[in-house]
C-alpha cells in the first residue's frame, strides 16, 4: 500500500469512527446478532411455514419476500439478552403470519408506503397468529413494551418502533409469486474459493442484498475491447453498467475488504472467468434461467435434465464429456499413505471386526474350527440312524459380498477452498485414498470418478479408477485430481448411473462426495438444481442403484434432506471425518 | 358363509379390551386376509400403530398372537426351532413360527427387513398356495392350519437401501401402509389413551402437524402418535405441559440443539 493510500485509509477510518452512532455498553452486551441464531430461526421458520424458508440479514428492519425472511442483522433494544432473542422469535412468527396472509405488493411502491402498509395490516397478522398460537399474544406484548420503552428513552428512534415490530411489505415480481406458490427455496450465490497460501483467508461474508438486477454483458463490446489495465478494481466493479472491462487479478483481499463492503450490489453481471478471492453475498431474484447454447465438438454423452417448474425433461440437454484419467502422481499417494498409516490400520481393524463376524463360512468340509451347530446335527443324524453330513467346519475366510460402489467426487472450484488450513480437495483425496486402501484389502468392487461442469454443454466426468482396474496400479491417479468449474450434480449422477448399470453386482451403490449445492454458471441452482438431482436419484433407484451422499458442508443440512431424503446422506461436522465416514458406509453395507 | 367368516361375525360382536382407532379400511383388509389365508405386511413409520393394530386384530379374531422382533442376527433356526443337547441326548425345541403353526396362532414378525436373508427364504413356502413349513432339521413338514396367519411389518424409511425387502419377497404378501392419522382421529386417540382434554389434545396435534412433512429438518424419524401419547400421559399425570413436550417430543426427536430450540419455540407458543 502506498503512503497516500495509507493516509486515506487512516483518515477514512477516523471519519467512520466519528460517524458511528455512540453505543450504549449495556445494550451492546445484551445485543443478539442474527448470525448466532440463524440456524435456530431457520428451523423455526421452516417448522411454521412447512417450506424451505431461508433467513437472511436485512438492510434495515426486514420483512418477508418469497421464500426468504429478512431480519435485522442484530438487535439490542431490549433490556436483556433474552428480550432481544424474543424479538427475533416474535418477528419469525410475525412473518409467518404475513406469509399466510400473502401480504405483499405486486406494483412498485415507495419505501414509506411499504412500511405504513405493514403497520395498517398488523392487527390482521397478530390476530391470525394468536388464533393458532395462544401464547403469542404475551410474546408480542413483551416485545411491544420494550420496543416502545426504547423509543421513549431514545428520541432519535422515536418513530421507528413500528418498522422494527412489523417490518415492511416487499414488492413481488412474477417470479417471486411463482416461488411463493411453489414454496421454493431461494437462489443463492455460489460460494467459490480459489487458490491461496495456507493460513490466509480467501473469502469474506458480504452484505446481503434484498433486490438485484442482472445486467447482460455487451459481448460485441467485449470482442472489440482494447486491453487496458485497471489499477483499482473496486472502482471498476462499482461503476460497471454493462460495458466490458477486464478485472485485474490482484489478490490482496484483506486490503480491499473495507472497500468491498461499500460495494453497491443492486446491479450484477455474470462472468465466467476464474476468481482468486471471494466476496460472498446472498442475493435473490432476477436470476431467471439462462440458456448457454455452447456448441461442443468433443465426443460426449447426452442426458436429459429435469425442469421442475415446467415438470418436463429437457431432452439431451446435458453433454457429458467423459474421459479416463491416466496421469499419476505416485509420490503424492505414497506420502498420503505413509502419513496416514495409523489411520488406515485403524479403519482396517474396524472393518475387520465386522468382516470376521459376517464373513464366516459355515458347514464346510474343512476349515479353521469345528462348527458346533453342524456337530449337533451330525450327532442327531447318527442317533436317528441317518448318514451324517461331513461338512462340520467353519472357515473365517474374508470373502467380499458382491457389492459395487461408485464414488463420485465433486471437483468443482469450491473444493479448492480451505477449511481449517486444509484444502478441501486434499482432504477429499486423502479420505478416498485411505478408504480405498481399506476397501482394496477386502476385495471390494469400487470405482472412483470425479465431475465438474461449465454449463450444461460441458459437463466433465472423469474416471480415475475403474471397477475392473487394480487399485495398486491406479491409486497414483487420485493424486492428480484437480479442481475446476461448477457443480452440475444431476448430469454427473446420470452418467454414473449409466456406468453402474453396466456392472454386474448384487448390490450397486452410488456415493456422492460434495461440498456444496447443485450449482452451475447457467443458473443451475436453487430449486431447479435440487429437483434435478432428486429426479436423477429416482432414475438411479429405478435401475436398482442406491444413492447416498456425504456432505462436507455444515449448511448441507438445509438442502441435502430435500435431495437425498431421510437417512440418505451424512453431513460431516469436520472434513477430517471423511475417511471415517467412508469406512462406516462400507461397514453398513456389509453388516 | 364359511366357518372362518362365521367365526369372525361372532367375535365382531364382542368388545375389544385393546384400544385401537381405525384410520381407514385396515380392519376390513386384515379380516379378509385372515379369511383367505393370505400373508400380510404392514409398512409404516415408527409409532404409527402397526403393533397395536396386530394386537387389536388378534383379540378381535380371538387368536393367539406370537410376536418376534427381528434383528440382524435373527436366523431361520431362531424362528423354526433347534436341537439342544440335553444330557447325553438331543431334544428338538420348536421356534416361535413352528409353535404358531402347531397352535393355529397369528405370528407377527416385526421389522422383518432386519432379519437375515435365510429367514425370508424359509417362510416362502408359507406365503404361497402350499402353506407348508419345511423343518429339514427335524425331518418334518407342517401344514399351516386355517387359523394360522403370517403377519410382518417393516419401516420403509429406516436404513433405506441397506435393509430392504426384495421385490420377489414383497410380491408374496398383501401390503398395507400405515401413516399417522388425521387430526381429528389423532386427537381422539390421544384423549382415549391418555385422558387429556380436547384443548390439550388439539394443541399436541397442532405441534405434530408442524413437525411432520418437513423434510428439511432432516429428522431420521418424524414425530409419531406414540410420542404424542407419551407427552399426553405426562401432561395428564401433572407434569407441566412445556416440560412434558420437551422430554417427550423435542428431546427424543433430535440431538441437534438448534432444531430442539426451534421445536421448543413452537411448544412455548402453544402451551
Amino acid at each position: 500500500m502506498d503512503w497516500d493510500q495509507y493516509i486515506f485509509k487512516k483518515i477514512n477510518g477516523i471519519v467512520q469512527e466519528i460517524r458511528k452512532p455512540k453505543l450504549n455498553p449495556i445494550e451492546e452486551e445484551n445485543r443478539v446478532s442474527l448470525v448466532e441464531i440463524k440456524s435456530r430461526l431457520t428451523y423455526l421458520a421452516q417448522l411454521l411455514t412447512g417450506s424451505a424458508i431461508s433467513i437472511l440479514p436485512a438492510e434495515t428492519t426486514g420483512g418477508w419476500k418469497g421464500a426468504q425472511f429478512f431480519l435485522p442483522a442484530s438487535y439490542g433494544r431490549a433490556m436483556d439478552k433474552e428480550g432481544n432473542l424474543d424479538f427475533y422469535i416474535y418477528r419469525v412468527f410475525y412473518m409467518y403470519g404475513q406469509f399466510r396472509l400473502k401480504h405483499f405488493y405486486t406494483n412498485e411502491t415507495s419505501e414509506k408506503e411499504a412500511y405504513s402498509q405493514s403497520v395498517n395490516k398488523s392487527k390482521e397478522v397478530l390476530k391470525l397468529i394468536s388464533n393458532e398460537f395462544p401464547l403469542f399474544e404475551s410474546l408480542f406484548d413483551s416485545v411491544y413494551k420494550f420496543e416502545k420503552a426504547y423509543c421513549e428513552s431514545n428520541p432519535k428512534s422515536a418513530n421507528d418502533s413500528d418498522a422494527w415490530l412489523y417490518g415492511k411489505w416487499f414488492v413481488f415480481n412474477e417470479q417471486d409469486i411463482e416461488d411463493y406458490q411453489k414454496l421454493m427455496q431461494p437462489i443463492q450465490k455460489q460460494t467459490v474459493a480459489m487458490d491461496k497460501e495456507k493460513d490466509e483467508y480467501t473469502e469474506i461474508e458480504g452484505k446481503h442484498v434484498e433486490d438485484t438486477t442482472v445486467l447482460q454483458v455487451d459481448t460485441k463490446a467485449q470482442e472489440e475491447y482494447t486491453m487496458t489495465h485497471n489499477f483499482e478494481k473496486i472502482e471498476t466493479l462499482d461503476s460497471f453498467s454493462g460495458r466490458w472491462r477486464d478485472f485485474d487479478g490482484s489478490d490482496d483481499m484483506d486490503e480491499h475488504e473495507e472497500a468491498l463492503r461499500e460495494l453497491n450490489l443492486d446491479q450484477l453481471v455474470r462472468v465466467d472467468s476464474p476468481v482468486h478471492s471471494i466476496y460472498r453475498s446472498d442475493f435473490v431474484n432476477a436470476m431467471g434461467l439462462m440458456n448457454m447454447d455452447n456448441t461442443i465438438t468433443h465426443y460426449h454423452f447426452s442426458y436429459p435434465e429435469w425442469h421442475e417448474a415446467n415438470r418436463v425433461y429437457r431432452e439431451d440437454y446435458c453433454k457429458v464429456i467423459y474421459e479416463r484419467h491416466n496421469y499419476s502422481q505416485t509420490d503424492y499417494v505414497q506420502n498420503v499413505i505413509e502419513k496416514n498409516k495409523v489411520g488406515i490400520n485403524r479403519l482396517t481393524k474396524n472393518s475387520e471386526k465386522y468382516l470376521s463376524e459376517y464373513f464366516v463360512k459355515k458347514r464346510l468340509s474343512n476349515g479353521d474350527e469345528p462348527d458346533l451347530d453342524a456337530m449337533v446335527d451330525a450327532y442327531v443324524d447318527i442317533r436317528t440312524g441317518k448318514t451324517p453330513s461331513e461338512n462340520l467346519y467353519i472357515s473365517k475366510r474374508k470373502k467380499s459380498k458382491d457389492i459395487a460402489i461408485l464414488v463420485l467426487v465433486d471437483c468443482s472450484l469450491s473444493t479448492d477452498g480451505y477449511t481449517n488450513n486444509q484444502r478441501i480437495l486434499d482432504l477429499e483425496k486423502e479420505a478416498i485414498i485411505m478408504a480405498s486402501e481399506v476397501w482394496n484389502r477386502f476385495e471390494l468392487k469400487f470405482q472412483i470418478d470425479s465431475f465438474s461442469s461449465h454449463t450444461h454443454s460441458q459437463c466433465f466426468y472423469t474416471t480415475y479408477k475403474g471397477f475392473h482396474e487394480d487399485w495398486k496400479l491406479t491409486k497414483g491417479r487420485i493424486g492428480d485430481m484437480q479442481s475446476s468449474g461448477y457443480t452440475r450434480i444431476g448430469a454427473a449422477l446420470r452418467h454414473a448411473t449409466y456406468l453402474l448399470d453396466q456392472v454386474k453386482a448384487d448390490k450397486k451403490w452410488l456415493l456422492l462426495l460434495s461440498d456444496g449445492k447443485p450449482n452451475d454458471y447457467d443458473t443451475y441452482e436453487g430449486d431447479y438444481g435440487i429437483y434435478d438431482v432428486k429426479k436423477a436419484i429416482q432414475e438411479a433407484s429405478q435401475k436398482s442403484i442406491f444413492t447416498s451422499a456425504i456432505a462436507i458442508d455444515a449448511n448441507a443440512k438445509f438442502y441435502f434432506p430435500k435431495m437425498f431424503g431421510i437417512n440418505g446422506y451424512t453431513i460431516l461436522n469436520h472434513p477430517s471425518q471423511l475417511s471415517e465416514s467412508l469406512t462406516k458406509f462400507y461397514i453398513n453395507l456389509i453388516k | 358363509m364359511n366357518l372362518a367368516a362365521k367365526h369372525m361375525e361372532d367375535i365382531k360382536a364382542s368388545e375389544n379390551s385393546i384400544y385401537y382407532k381405525a384410520t381407514g379400511k385396515e380392519i376390513e383388509v386384515f379380516e379378509h386376509c385372515f379369511q383367505n389365508n393370505l400373508p400380510l405386511i404392514l409398512k409404516g413409520p415408527t409409532g404409527s400403530g402397526k403393533s397395536r393394530f396386530i394386537e387389536y386384530m388378534a383379540e378381535r379374531l380371538n387368536r393367539e398372537l406370537i410376536s418376534v422382533v427381528c434383528h440382524e442376527e435373527t436366523s431361520t433356526v431362531d424362528l423354526l426351532g433347534r436341537y439342544i443337547v440335553k444330557g447325553a441326548s438331543t431334544e428338538w425345541i420348536d421356534g416361535p413360527l413352528t409353535q404358531a403353526i402347531r397352535r393355529g396362532a397369528i405370528i407377527y414378525l416385526d421389522e422383518i427387513a432386519e432379519a437375515r436373508p435365510d429367514v425370508l427364504v424359509a417362510i416362502h413356502s408359507l406365503t404361497d398356495h402350499r402353506r407348508k413349513l419345511f423343518l429339514d432339521r427335524h425331518d418334518e413338514v407342517l401344514d399351516a392350519p386355517k387359523d394360522f396367519m403370517l403377519v410382518a411389518s417393516f419401516n420403509p424409511g429406516y436404513q433405506r437401501g441397506f435393509k430392504e425387502l426384495k421385490a420377489s419377497t414383497r410380491q408374496r404378501f398383501i401390503m398395507m401402509s400405515f401413516q399417522y392419522p388425521d387430526k381429528n382421529v389423532e386427537m381422539e386417540i390421544l384423549e382415549q389413551e391418555t385422558g387429556i382434554d380436547k384443548s390439550t389434545s388439539s394443541k399436541l396435534v397442532a405441534i405434530a402437524a408442524k413437525i411432520r412433512n418437513l423434510v428439511e429438518l432432516g429428522l431420521s424419524e418424524t414425530i409419531s402418535t406414540r410420542l404424542l401419547v407419551d407427552a399426553g400421559k405426562l401432561i395428564h399425570s401433572g407434569l407441566p405441559p412445556r416440560l412434558a413436550c420437551k422430554v417427550a417430543i423435542s428431546e427424543p426427536l433430535t440431538d441437534e440443539p438448534d432444531i430442539q430450540k426451534a421445536l421448543d419455540d413452537i411448544i412455548n407458543m402453544t402451551f
